[in-house]
């Protein structure tokens, strides 16, 4: 499947914005407090772990493992970040909405605010 | 205990989340003081979650692999699609017909209270029937206290015309409680009321839902519709969708039931086909047969005439069984029969496909080891095995659902007209679900052996010999070759047994020329005695002359006798005569004219004359094995003039006819023609049977024979006008059916082996094309590589083929205990089907052989 022309799902979309937005320090559980606080969606972990899995086969995050914790019996950690073709995805993906909602009762209301 | 946990639920978590989930559920409640069962718990639930994506997100991937796999090999695929589709075809078409007779709950209100009383045994334990005298039926609904209703439905549908030129409606009669008894309500109108069985000549009718549909377009009106004079019907209500008339003779097809009460209940000889019951709530099949065989044993009970009747004698005992036993009870061990044979066909379609698999898994060994080198798990080789197993049957599925779909037409033409009514739309729910089952089910079986060869392959080991092949490989296909051949065998020896034995019906002489020839029934609506006919010879034989001459009157008719019996259909005489003998044989009552009406022949001697009919004179015609039953030594020309006693007087044999066949198929029994005054008319039988020869393509003038008949008679009578071989029809639809269809298994079975061994020995040749180069080179020459293909093909299907052999012997006896249809076949026919097969089987691998022998050396050589 080509990222070009695949759809984000709604928790790809959320999933891969946390992964931007908190850098090389996404891993799954900030991303999981962070999509809650922000976003006031509770993902279960299950979703979070098969959503990166997902993403990261699908080429727009690329993960690795982070030296095991410094403390006894401490393991390592899976950190994720954004591939080029992940920010394209969530950009593409926004910009559909965008251009979907243009004219609607949902987009002046979010114009206004901004 | 928090280590042993942690360790077993994270088994479950994929190796690349392991740690990672591990030191996340260690962060999040390692401070919590949380359960330590809770926190493995969330891991195994995590890991679950995680495998099961993974497993979902690999498996499109997967299939799609599978599917350009399967396009980039067309020959294999359609080999593979063409093989499952036969399987799965033929259980789609016996599935649609055997479904609502052997596995779908019945369309009744708790089908399994409902029961069926059948088969009382009169006279003596050779002369049964299924039948069950009404009043005894009365009288068991009255008296069992395990009984909530007792009810009939006689299983004869007659047909009546709205109005002239529109096609009939066929109505068949019921007791009226039939819908209480069966737990049913209209749903449109009302059920039948004791007023509907009051008025003599007028009934009732409850359309069905689906001639209220296609014959009235769902008018709300079409209640209190009525129609006919003699008897009228009205229309009272709609039955509810898929209603089946509760009785095991068939009929070919319902429009409506009426309510009949009869007036005679308590006569003796007035029988119906087996009655259905409904238990009370709790009440067993067991405690009813308990009653009922109680009832029987009781010498006093009210139905006391019939034992009085010297004809019935007394009832010797009756069976209590599940309707749904009782409805298929004539039918049964067909239906059996015929769900093995293409549960088998099933089975042998799948053993071909796993052949096929083995051998593509084989050639592709390579490829998957590097895969296997590579990381791919075995679980996801043996999941791509698995899913070119399941794509290859879901597209025959769809052919074969498609081709069914398309032939539907053809296949309610194959199948007997009894057994229309049950069979279900092509696009049925049912049908397709257990469709899709059976391509799941075949699926699974055919990828376990290429997905357990993944499982064994060692890939070292093909690394090493560099895709070349082992011996375990050839036994596993080899095995499988033979179960195809021994499914062959069996499948061929089925069609020798029952093919020649229909061709034998159709071209086997009846003994008289059915085509043009009718049987018309005159009925008064009243005995013979009160028309007279019963008070000796000339009164019978003014009416039958009456009856005879309005026949011949009609235009077109070439020629008419009155017969007591209807000679053809199976429906005999009487079998005292031959009985007395010790022998079993047939007694007709016939009319002057009878033989040259029917087109029989004459072997010695003559016909009856009409002054010795109408004088009631000791004469009589002899068929020719009743002739040669009675004198074995005499020439047939020196029968004639011969005495033999009947009863009391002493008979003069004055002709020998052919023999008459009158149930197609069954042997011809003795018969003696006797003039229909030398009978006594039975009381209750008030239609005679007149056998027409018509010209080509006409048939009785109906309407103008009744007006002709009631001026002659001055009564009105009705009339049944029924062509011979209709009545015949039914005899021949059963093997026709058995026919087709163990001819259509045995041509299904030959072409799936012959896919199967060209497949196999196909690329067996392909497989082996750098052994055989090697073998070229050291100095074999090209018969001996031609021989060692054959050897690998051929010595598998003989092996099978004496297991089938085998198998038929020891079958063949018990089923033809049960199909008498199938004929007696020598160790011969065996030996035919078993040498069709292996030259099959040679045929099949020729061509392959041909091209190994032809392989050059150098230029394998080179390419490897």
């Amino acid at each position: 499947m080509s990222p070009r022309t695949s759809l984000l799902g709604e928790v790809e979309q959320l999933v891969l914005l946390a992964v931007l937005r908190l850098g090389d320090e996404a891993y799954a559980v900030p991303i999981r407090d962070l999509v809650t606080r922000e976003a006031g969606i509770t993902l279960s972990r299950g979703t979070i772990y098969v959503t990166l899995e997902r993403l990261e086969r699908k080429g727009y995050v690329t993960s690795w493992f982070s030296d095991p914790q410094s403390v006894r019996g401490g393991k390592a950690r899976r950190h994720f970040r954004l591939k080029p073709a992940g920010l394209a995805a969530v950009r593409a993906s926004k910009r559909a909405i965008d251009r979907l909602a243009a004219g609607t009762a949902v987009m002046p209301l979010s114009s206004k605010k901004a | 205990m928090k280590a042993w946990l942690t360790r077993l639920a994270l088994r479950c978590v994929p190796g690349s989340w392991r740690t990672s989930v591990q030191q996340d559920l260690e962060d999040e409640c390692g401070n919590a003081a949380e359960p330590s069962w809770r926190i493995a718990w969330r891991m195994a639930a995590i890991g679950m979650s995680l495998r099961w994506a993974f497993t979902f997100d690999g498996l499109a991937a997967d299939g799609r692999d599978v599917i350009r796999s399967l396009a980039r090999s067309p020959g294999f695929s359609l080999a593979a699609i063409l093989t499952v589709s036969i399987g799965i075809a033929a259980n789609v078409v016996v599935f649609s017909v055997v479904d609502r007779l052997l596995f779908r709950p019945l369309p009744y209100a708790a089908p399994d209270r409902l029961v069926q009383i059948h088969q009382m045994t009169f006279r003596d334990s050779s002369d049964s029937s299924a039948f069950l005298p009404m009043a005894m039926a009365d009288e068991l609904g009255r008296r069992t206290s395990s009984l909530d209703g007792i009810a009939w439905a006689d299983g004869y549908a007659t047909n009546t015309v709205l109005a002239p030129g529109e096609s009939p409606i066929a109505v068949a009669t019921v007791r009226s409680n039939t819908l209480r008894v069966l737990g049913l309500r209209p749903i449109v109108g009302r059920d039948f009321d004791a007023d509907d069985t009051r008025v003599p000549g007028q009934l009732a009718v409850l359309l069905t839902f689906e001639a209220w549909q296609a014959r009235f377009a769902h008018r709300a009106d079409v209640v209190g519709l009525s129609w006919g004079q003699r008897p009228a019907y009205r229309i009272v209500g709609v039955l509810p969708p898929g209603f089946l008339l509760p009785s095991s003779r068939f009929v070919e097809h319902v429009d409506g039931i009426a309510a009949s009460e009869p007036r005679r209940i308590d006569q003796p000889g007035w029988m119906i086909t087996a009655p259905f019951a409904r238990l009370k709530p709790g009440a067993t099949v067991a405690e009813v047969q308990g009653e009922v065989d109680a009832l029987l044993r009781d010498t006093s009970w009210a139905g006391s005439h019939l034992a009085s009747d010297p004809k019935l004698g007394r009832p010797a005992s009756a069976t209590v069984q599940p309707l749904r036993d009782g409805l298929n009870m004539l039918v049964r061990p067909y239906l059996w029969l015929i769900s093995g044979g293409v549960w088998v066909l099933l089975a042998a379609a799948c053993a071909n496909l796993a052949t096929l698999l083995v051998v593509r898994t084989r050639a592709r060994e390579y490829d998957s080891a590097i895969k296997s080198a590579m990381g791919a798990s075995a679980t996801r080789l043996v999941r791509h095995a698995v899913l070119e197993s399941i794509v290859l049957c879901a597209a025959a599925s769809a052919i074969a659902v498609a081709v069914c779909a398309a032939t539907h037409a053809a296949l309610v033409a194959v199948v007997p007209p009894t057994l229309h009514a049950f069979i279900v739309a092509p696009l049925d729910r049912r049908l397709i679900a257990a469709t899709v089952l059976a391509t799941f089910a075949a699926a699974l079986l055919a990828s376990v052996p290429p997905a357990s060869r993944v499982i064994r392959s060692d890939v070292m080991a093909v690394f090493r010999r560099n895709g070349s092949r082992t011996a375990t490989t050839r036994r596993g296909s080899g095995w499988l070759l033979a179960a195809q051949a021994a499914f062959g065998v069996v499948a061929l020896a089925g069609a020798v047994m029952t093919v020649p034995g229909f061709m034998g019906l159709l071209w086997r002489s009846p003994g008289f020329e059915p085509s043009n020839l009718y049987v018309v029934t005159v009925n008064h609506g009243a005995s013979m005695s009160s028309l007279g006919a019963r008070g000796g010879g000339g009164a019978r034989v003014a009416r039958a002359r009456t009856m005879r001459d309005a026949m011949r009157g009609l235009p077109h008719v070439r020629g008419a006798a009155v017969a007591l019996q209807v000679p053809f259909g199976g429906l005999g005489g009487s079998r005292e005569f031959w009985k007395s003998r010790g022998l079993v044989g047939e007694q007709w009552s016939v009319d002057s004219g009878y033989f040259q009406t029917a087109g029989t022949a004459l072997l010695a001697g003559r016909d009856m004359r009409d002054d010795e009919i109408a004088a009631g004179a000791p004469v009589a015609v002899l068929s020719e094995t009743g002739a040669h039953a009675l004198w074995p030594d005499v020439p047939l020309a020196d029968v004639p003039g011969r005495s033999i006693q009947s009863g009391t007087s002493t008979v003069t044999v004055v002709g020998v006819s052919r023999d008459i066949r009158a149930v197609p198929g069954q042997p011809v029994l003795p018969t003696i023609f006797a003039p229909l005054t030398a009978t006594d008319a039975d009381d209750v039988q008030s239609g005679w049977p007149v056998v027409v020869r018509m010209d080509e393509g006409v048939a009785p003038d109906r309407a103008l024979l009744i007006a002709r008949l009631n001026a002659a008679f001055g009564t009105s009578a009705t009339v049944r006008v029924q062509s011979v071989e209709d009545l015949m029809a039914p005899f021949l639809d059963r093997p026709r059916f058995l026919a087709v269809l163990f001819g259509s298994l045995a041509f299904a079975a030959l072409g799936l082996t012959l896919v199967g061994l060209y497949a196999v020995a196909n690329l067996e040749s392909l497989q082996r094309r750098f052994e055989i180069g090697v073998r070229v080179a050291l100095g074999a020459s090209g018969r001996d590589i031609a021989a060692r293909i054959f050897r690998s093909t051929v010595v598998p299907v003989v092996a099978g083929v004496t297991g089938g052999l085998i198998a038929v012997w020891w079958a063949s006896a018990s089923v033809r205990a049960t199909v008498g249809e199938l004929s007696v076949t020598g160790p011969r026919v065996y030996g035919a089907a078993a040498a069709l097969l292996i030259a099959a089987a040679i045929a099949a691998s020729w061509l392959p052989a041909r091209r190994a022998a032809r392989v050059d050396p150098a230029t394998v050589l080179r390419e490897s």
